[in-house]
């Protein structure tokens, strides 16, 4: 089971890469999640979450090119794998059936 | 100018980031300060940039410690051993001078640890050992700052039992020392240990022989420790020997030395005991006042706290202060668990052997001390050869080892050495524990003589600690140098520091050294002045025997027909010792009353010690009036109770209760009763009574000749008396340095302390000076060839060493001088007169020891052949 449970967080750290596109590197995934989020994560959270989700193989990363802002130090891209993505699926499937069994006056 | 991040947290973030990932992140951290510092400001954006750095101290983020990681792989490990025992082989006199070093200070550490360890794990045998307390008495007076005391009145067992259900069993007992005992036809003096019929309820002794339970149940049975019957009964069995006050032993117990904090030698039954036994109802409500001879402990039932327990004695304290009659004084009982009773703050009228605080502290600082020189004689050895060594490191930081790979080697060095310390030491901590016993008062010290697996384990941490402070910054110096400066042959600047960092070193040994012996000289002064005293009465030709009461009118009036005997008085104790005990005085007619030390005396007193009046006379041979008492004072009693020196002859005096009233006939002289190694003057009262009751000795003055033929004339004459009765004549000068053996045996273990001390900075001066000597050679070789002569080479050579001793001498003197006036002349009447004189001699007393040293290793070089030693290289 280990591996393809996600958690809160981690989910929503791979749909705002999904979202990000190709500009996913670690200052606009953190600027990403604080702003639709509305909440205020740190880096060094973001840091151990995404290395997890590297472990676990539902992210692929490389390294960029830096620029002056960073001192020129190089940026990491992530991408979602083919197993991330199946594990979103999985997680938004189990979402969704529970969603349609909940009677709907209790949710008034 | 552009805007950085603070650079400390960016150093910090680099230093326990994981390299791997310190680019990418530290990256992040950046480009998220720039923005922000558009956005935001610089103030805010730097406190973002610090909070996030923070937040990385994560286990995803931080790297490994790597020490740890290096020291423990095993390859790496060998090899450090490896090298270390060629380095320990190829320096054999630098490596004899450190673990000589490190095995004195280990052995004086080892007695401390055995005692502070010993101390620690007293009292664990019992039954429940976390549910046991004891009750300590708080008295508070008015005027008087309240005070703690181990002791309770014996009425308060039966309270406590009645009122708190809380308690599972409670026991009470009463010690009695110098309990005078004949076991198996030798008398001694034992610590006797009255107990009720719950004792062995609460505290478990593991029993040898017999059942411990059952043997007080006869009130004449007793049990005994195997340490007595051990001693007394090597080859038979003690059970059902009758000793001689006619108590029967009905079993033995392991002896509580090391076991518990409880001191004794024999346990007997407290039916017998005045202070145990159940009080008449009148006496019942004055009996609260009698908290001086009874301890009381107890074990609660499961689940109750020490406050819940506190408050319930808070009720019992405040019920007893208002039904007590007599005195003023006001009770408050508390617990305290019996794991707290050592190194608890003090108490008074503590039982058995107890470290306080105050001896925790000495404790700790002593091995902290010792441990700190014997260190630094390491560390500055380590020092010394710093220059040489660098090429080494250099080597090894070239074939590639890291920072922390040669910390390791260094650490593992120095650790092989402290456990060869170790191994030295304790052998020599094994060769002086029956010296410690026999020096020590060991019924007063916690120290467990056997080497138990516990211990062992605690010796050899404690070796590995010690290798760890010892090479911790010879290790970091090492590790810091770089390898392109261990070539070069300029290395100037520096090693300039190390040697400043040496040569504090050295002062701090020395000062500390100074401090030992001046305080050493002092103290011995103090003990050598205080029994060669100028005592103002004669104790030349003075013998003292004990003889039993139904005896001592006989012997008295038969020794004084042997030809050669000056006198005999009959005494309850003799001066230059002490006093007897202590009564309540007051004037006649006054209420003020006053505690002084008394003596009783007989006529024939002043003829034995030929004792100097300060006015008066002395004791009339026929006293004339019964009710009226001769008395002596000495002049503290006069101005204690305001009597005028002029007009005290004559006055009278009269106990607390008694009606018999005392005529002051005499004032004594100082240093007669007194005792010395008392901070100040007691009050003293000598009576001159016709009653036998308090006098425990005859003292014979025997004329100077033939002191030898009066003896044996003296122990016929007892013999005709008696014949059971044993002579045993103890000459008075012995008797006072007996009473003052306390202060001896202070002054005893310091100077042994002082010695370890001072030898260890000894070595170390040697070992400087040795390495000192070698490493100039050259030098000296170039000077000899220019003219200089043999003198003033070694001159040359000692003017590091006299200036190091100079400033050590000047710390050190203003420090043993505040010293000595605050504690130790304080804390005895006599001073002596010379305190400059003593400092100078310990000035020049270890000046001069060090500066031999350094003559005899430089002298060897000095007068080598410049031509030998220019030739090589």
């Amino acid at each position: 089971m280990k591996g393809t449970n996600l958690g809160e967080f981690e989910e929503i750290a791979l749909l705002t890469i999904l979202v990000l596109k190709d500009d996913a590197y670690g200052v606009s995934i953190k600027r990403e999640i604080n702003e639709q989020g509305k909440r205020n994560i740190s880096r060094g959270a973001l840091h151990t979450a995404l290395s997890r989700l590297e472990e676990k193989g539902l992210l692929t990363s490389k390294q960029g090119q830096g620029n002056e802002d960073r001192g020129g130090r190089p940026k990491r891209y992530y991408e979602v794998s083919n197993k991330g993505l199946a594990a979103l699926q999985e997680a938004k499937e189990v979402r969704d059936q529970l969603w349609s069994q909940v009677p709907a006056f209790r949710l008034q | 100018m552009r805007i950085t991040p603070p650079k400390l947290y960016t150093r910090l973030f680099k230093a326990f980031c994981k390299p791997a990932l310190y680019q990418e992140l530290q990256g992040d951290l950046e480009e998220e300060f720039s923005f922000n510092l558009k956005e935001l400001g610089e103030k805010k954006a730097k406190a973002i940039y610090r909070n996030e750095v923070l937040k990385m101290l994560r286990p995803s983020v931080i790297r490994k410690p790597k020490i740890i990681v290096t020291m423990f792989r095993t390859s790496l490990f060998q090899i450090h051993l490896k090298l270390a025992f060629r380095n320990l082989w190829r320096n054999k006199v630098f490596s004899a001078i450190n673990i000589f070093g490190l095995a004195a200070a280990i052995t004086v550490s080892m007695f401390a640890l055995n005692i502070l360890y010993t101390g620690l794990s007293v009292d664990t045998q019992h039954p429940h050992t976390e549910r046991l307390y004891r009750i300590l008495t708080k008295v508070e007076k008015p005027n008087i700052s309240p005070y703690f005391l181990a002791s309770t009145p014996s009425v308060l067992g039966e309270k406590l039992r009645a009122d708190l259900p809380e308690i599972e069993v409670l026991t009470q007992f009463s010690p009695y020392h110098q309990f005078k005992e004949t076991i198996n036809g030798n008398s001694v003096i034992l610590i006797n240990l009255m107990v009720d019929d719950h004792f062995f309820e609460v505290f478990q002794f593991k029993a040898i022989d017999g059942d411990p339970h059952a043997a007080l149940q006869d009130k004449s049975g007793c049990i005994i420790t195997d340490d007595i019957a051990e001693r007394f009964f090597p080859d038979e069995n003690p059970i059902g020997k009758i000793l001689g006050s006619g108590l029967i032993v009905n079993a033995i117990i392991e002896s509580p030395k090391g076991l518990s904090h409880l001191n004794f030698d024999i346990i007997s039954s407290s039916s017998e005991n005045p202070y145990l036994a159940t009080t008449e109802e009148s006496d019942y409500l004055e009996s609260w006042n009698n908290y001086y001879q009874g301890y009381t402990y107890f074990r609660t039932i499961d689940g109750v706290s020490q406050e819940q327990l506190n408050n319930k004695l808070r009720q019992v304290s405040k019920e007893v202060n208002t039904i007590k009659k007599g005195a003023e004084s006001t009770f408050d009982y508390r617990s305290q668990k019996i794991s707290d009773i050592m190194f608890s703050d003090e108490v008074y009228n503590a039982i058995g052997s107890s470290l306080s605080k105050g001896i925790l502290y000495v404790l700790v600082t002593l091995i902290t001390i010792l441990l700190l020189l014997a260190s630094f004689n390491y560390t500055n050895l380590s020092i010394a050869r710093a220059i040489q060594r660098t090429k080494e490191i250099g080597i090894r930081k070239v074939a590639g080892s890291t920072k922390s790979q040669i910390i390791g080697q260094i650490l593992v060095e120095t650790i092989v050495f402290s456990v060869a310390a170790t191994l030295v030491g304790f052998l020599l901590y094994r060769f002086f524990v029956p010296e410690f016993v026999a020096l020590m008062d060991t019924g007063n010290l916690l120290f467990n003589p056997n080497t138990t697996t516990p211990l062992l384990l605690i010796f050899l941490i404690f070796s590995v600690i010690v290798g760890l402070v010892a090479g911790l910054f010879p290790a970091l110096y090492f590790a810091r140098i770089s390898p392109l400066n261990a070539f070069r042959s300029n290395i100037k600047s520096k090693t300039m520091s190390l040697m400043n960092i040496r040569k504090g070193l050295v002062v701090f040994q020395l000062t500390i050294s100074m401090f030992c012996i001046m305080v050493v000289t002092a103290g011995s002064d103090i003990y050598h002045s205080i029994v060669q005293n100028n005592w103002n009465f004669s104790k030349e030709g003075v013998v003292s025997v004990e003889v039993p009461p139904k005896n001592r009118q006989l012997l008295k009036s038969r020794f004084e027909r042997v030809p050669g005997v000056v006198g005999v008085s009959a005494v309850s104790s003799l001066p230059g010792v002490g006093t007897m005990g202590m009564t309540m005085v007051r004037r006649f007619n006054n209420t003020d009353s006053l505690m002084v030390d008394f003596s009783v005396v007989d006529s024939d007193f002043d003829k034995v010690f030929e004792p100097r009046l300060f006015a008066g006379n002395n004791f009339k041979r026929v006293s004339s009036d019964s009710t009226l008492t001769e008395v002596w004072v000495n002049r503290k009693l006069l101005a204690d109770l305001n009597i005028p020196l002029d007009s005290a002859l004559g006055q009278t005096l009269s106990f607390f209760k008694n009606i018999s009233r005392y005529q002051i006939i005499g004032i004594m002289e100082d240093n007669v009763f007194e005792r010395l190694d008392a901070p100040e003057m007691a009050a003293i009262m000598v009576t001159h009574e016709k009653i036998d009751l308090y006098k425990r000795s005859l003292a014979i003055k025997i004329e100077s000749q033939n002191i030898a033929v009066t003896l044996s004339q003296l122990e016929k004459a007892t013999k005709e008396v008696d014949s059971e009765q044993a002579f045993t004549p103890i000459f008075l000068n012995d008797s006072i340095e007996e009473s003052y053996n306390n202060v001896n045996q202070v002054v005893k273990a310091f100077k042994f302390l002082s010695i370890i001390i001072i030898s260890i900075s000894l070595l170390g001066q040697l070992g400087i000076a040795l390495y000192n000597a070698e490493t100039r050679t050259k030098e000296i070789g170039i000077r000899k060839v220019l003219g200089a002569r043999v003198k003033s080479i070694v001159l040359l050579l000692l003017k590091g060493t006299l200036t190091s001793l100079v400033i050590a001498a000047l710390i050190g003197t203003p420090l043993a001088y505040l010293f000595l006036q605050e504690t130790f002349w304080l804390s005895s009447l006599i001073k002596p007169q010379y305190e400059g004189l003593v400092l100078a001699q310990g000035v020049l007393l270890l000046g001069s020891l060090v500066v031999f040293i350094v003559i005899v290793q430089t002298w060897r070089v000095a007068q080598a052949n410049p031509s030998e030693s220019l030739r090589s290289e």
